[in-house]
């Protein structure tokens, strides 16, 4: 890793904390109820990320096929 | 002579019949007169119904234009110009041909009146774009037929559909319809097969990435954003189409990120985005149908922008599959940056067109207190950034780690294609300033009193006229005013609240901002990595409580005085 992608990732990880702090500094009146728990675009964007490919990978266990398979 | 009025399908239809007959050349010029003169008809056609002719004791009605009829119309336009600039080099004059018929056809429908003329052009559609696939060459003849089977099956559906209606209530309009019968059913099942909804979602990604590096950039601006627009014309809130939106939106994201070649993962995409479509047309408020329609606007240019970078790398290369792809940034620079831009836009990252329109839908659900349409596009945003924001310029320009291919950025015309479709996007905020709204009230073209504001208003219309209008509109028109101007202003769309009341109204308006071109404040900058960290969620939404005030200081007129809007809505 290069000294300047070191410095971007630092940056971005300061942009992110940051950001957390700012969330909680300014608390989001919601629609829905768990929309109002704290930073919840945070963890909400995080976790479905993680859900959707956790539920891709398990779909392409029964349903993925190489790419030559169909000619 | 003034009151002649042509479809403006209709130079495309002839422009198609034409490249044929004509040396390549002439044929390549007549590619970028012909949208052209298609989008001066389009803004040039009355209100109304202005064009009919008898058939078989029905009056079918060829040209109704409205305002909505004028947005898809502009930007099938757009789609066009693009598609054909970047399609100079493709020796196939049969693609091309077809591509202009099949463009032309596409606003056949939009400015169709009644249901026979939508039927008659849907066909034409179907039997034209069918062919634009089995361009795509040998291998794609089997998925050709496989399309065509579901378009013809669609459209007898159409047809039976709109045979009973005649029969139950012995018209033919075009209006806004509920599932009361049979026949309305099958028109709508037709309508919905074209939209790509399941069970035969499949057509999409079968179909579209078979056709040849050009035939998909056609391909994917139509067929499914013509069966969107008659959906939001024929079925606004119709409940269900909210689960089989959802249904989409999800199917589109697993099969994307299962998928290794970067033209699937983008048309699985297509799916994803129609479900976006279809969910706020389900919804079906004001809000919603304008975030539709905003979304099919933007929807359109930036899958272009991606399918053209995707197209592009594939000739360059010869290989689609991301496993074999990696680091071509350095070889491809400009490809790169317009998939980049591409990216960025299907992710509603701020500056960015989708920024506004997803903004709009995600919004549009909350303000209907749809819990599970609000929480099923939230997280299909965030999903929309992972597979397409990160994985598809990941894998196809960056990943260095299996970087043995190289390629070079492609032909001049295509190029300028990228960026011009590229462009709207992401880079021509601040150019529009308060002329492309002047020209956006007045519906037409017309000479612009500075001079120094002709050229950035005459690029800027094409791309935006009836988009900041309608943009416009929905968020003066929404409950939280505050969180729209704000994801207006994010995106780099100038929106100046005022007195808006009528057609003549603006031009003072106009007067009053001209020449102040908005520059993105430190609100922006602020969103921009809070997008990276919430992965696509409604960002906007955190600044509303904020930045209430401060707008309320901006905000030059308290009062907001509204056009009624162009659609008949459900009672």
């Amino acid at each position: 890793m290069t000294g300047r992608t070191q410095a971007l990732w630092l940056l971005f990880l300061a942009s992110l904390g940051a950001l957390l702090v700012l969330g909680l500094m300014f608390p989001y009146k919601g629609h829905f109820g768990l929309d109002e728990l704290p930073l919840f675009g945070a963890w909400f964007g995080v976790g479905v990320g993680f859900a959707i490919v956790f539920l891709a990978r398990l779909i392409g266990l029964l349903l993925k096929r190489e790419d030559s398979y169909y000619g | 002579m003034a009151d002649l009025i042509l479809p403006p399908g209709l130079i495309l239809i002839l422009a198609g019949l034409l490249l044929p007959l004509i040396p390549r050349t002439v044929g390549n010029l007549l590619l970028l007169a012909a949208p052209l003169g298609a989008l001066a008809l389009v803004w040039s056609v009355p209100d109304g119904v202005s064009l009919t002719a008898p058939f078989l004791g029905l009056t079918l009605e060829f040209v109704q234009a409205d305002d909505l009829a004028r947005l898809f119309g502009t930007v099938f336009c757009i789609a066009a110009f693009g598609g054909g600039l970047y399609a100079m080099t493709q020796h196939s004059t049969r693609e091309l041909a077809c591509a202009f018929i099949y463009a032309g056809s596409a606003l056949g429908v939009v400015f169709a009146g009644d249901l026979v003329t939508v039927f008659i052009f849907w066909e034409i559609m179907a039997v034209t774009s069918t062919v634009i696939v089995w361009c795509g060459g040998a291998s794609a003849r089997n998925a050709g037929l496989r399309y065509a089977a579901i378009h013809f099956l669609g459209g007898v559906l159409l047809m039976a559909g709109i045979a009973g209606e005649l029969a139950i209530n012995g018209s033919t309009d075009f209006a806004a319809m509920d599932l009361s019968n049979a026949a309305r059913w099958m028109i709508f099942a037709g309508f919905l097969i074209n939209a790509g909804a399941p069970p035969f979602s499949p057509w999409v990604p079968d179909a579209y990435p078979a056709a040849s590096w050009s035939g998909a950039v056609f391909l994917s601006a139509f067929t499914t954003k013509t069966a969107v627009y008659v959906l939001i014309r024929g079925f606004p809130g119709t409940e269900i189409l909210i689960f089989i939106g959802l249904f989409m939106i999800f199917y589109g994201i697993i099969y994307a990120i299962l998928e290794n070649d970067m033209r699937r993962v983008l048309v699985y995409s297509i799916v994803n985005q129609i479900g976006f479509m279809l969910v706020a047309i389900g919804i079906g408020t004001e809000l919603a149908l304008n975030g539709a329609a905003a979304h099919a606007f933007t929807h359109i240019i930036y899958k272009a922008t991606l399918l053209m970078s995707a197209g592009a790398v594939m000739q360059a290369v010869g290989t689609s599959k991301m496993s074999e792809l990696g680091g071509l940034y350095k070889s491809m620079p400009l490809t790169a940056i317009c998939g980049l831009v591409g990216a960025m836009a299907i992710s509603a990252l701020p500056f960015t067109s989708g920024y506004v329109s997803k903004s709009l839908l995600t919004g549009a659900a909350s303000e209907a207190h749809h819990a599970l349409a609000w929480y099923g596009l939230t997280a299909a945003s965030a999903a929309a950034f992972l597979y397409v924001g990160l994985r598809y310029p990941w894998f196809t320009f960056f990943d260095g780690s299996k970087a043995d291919k190289s390629g070079q950025d492609p032909h001049i015309t295509m190029k300028l294609a990228m960026v011009s479709v590229c462009l709207p996007l992401r880079y021509l905020r601040p150019c529009a300033g308060s002329a492309v709204r002047h020209v956006a009230r007045s519906g037409h073209l017309q000479t612009l009193r500075s001079r120094k504001d002709r050229p950035a208003a005459a690029i800027a219309a094409v791309c935006r006229v009836f988009f900041l209008r309608h943009i416009g509109d929905a968020s003066a028109h929404s409950n939280n005013d505050t969180r729209y101007r704000l994801a207006l202003e994010a995106s780099g769309l100038e929106f100046y609240p005022g007195a808006r009341s009528d057609r003549t109204g603006h031009m003072a308006e106009r007067s009053r901002y001209l020449g102040q071109p908005h520059r993105p404040d430190h609100r922006t900058c602020v969103c921009l990595p809070w997008a990276c960290w919430s992965a696509g969620t409604n960002l906007a939404d955190r600044f509303d409580d904020l930045l209430d005030d401060r707008f309320a200081r901006r905000r030059p007129d308290p009062c907001l005085h509204l056009t009624p809007f162009w659609l008949n809505l459900p009672q």
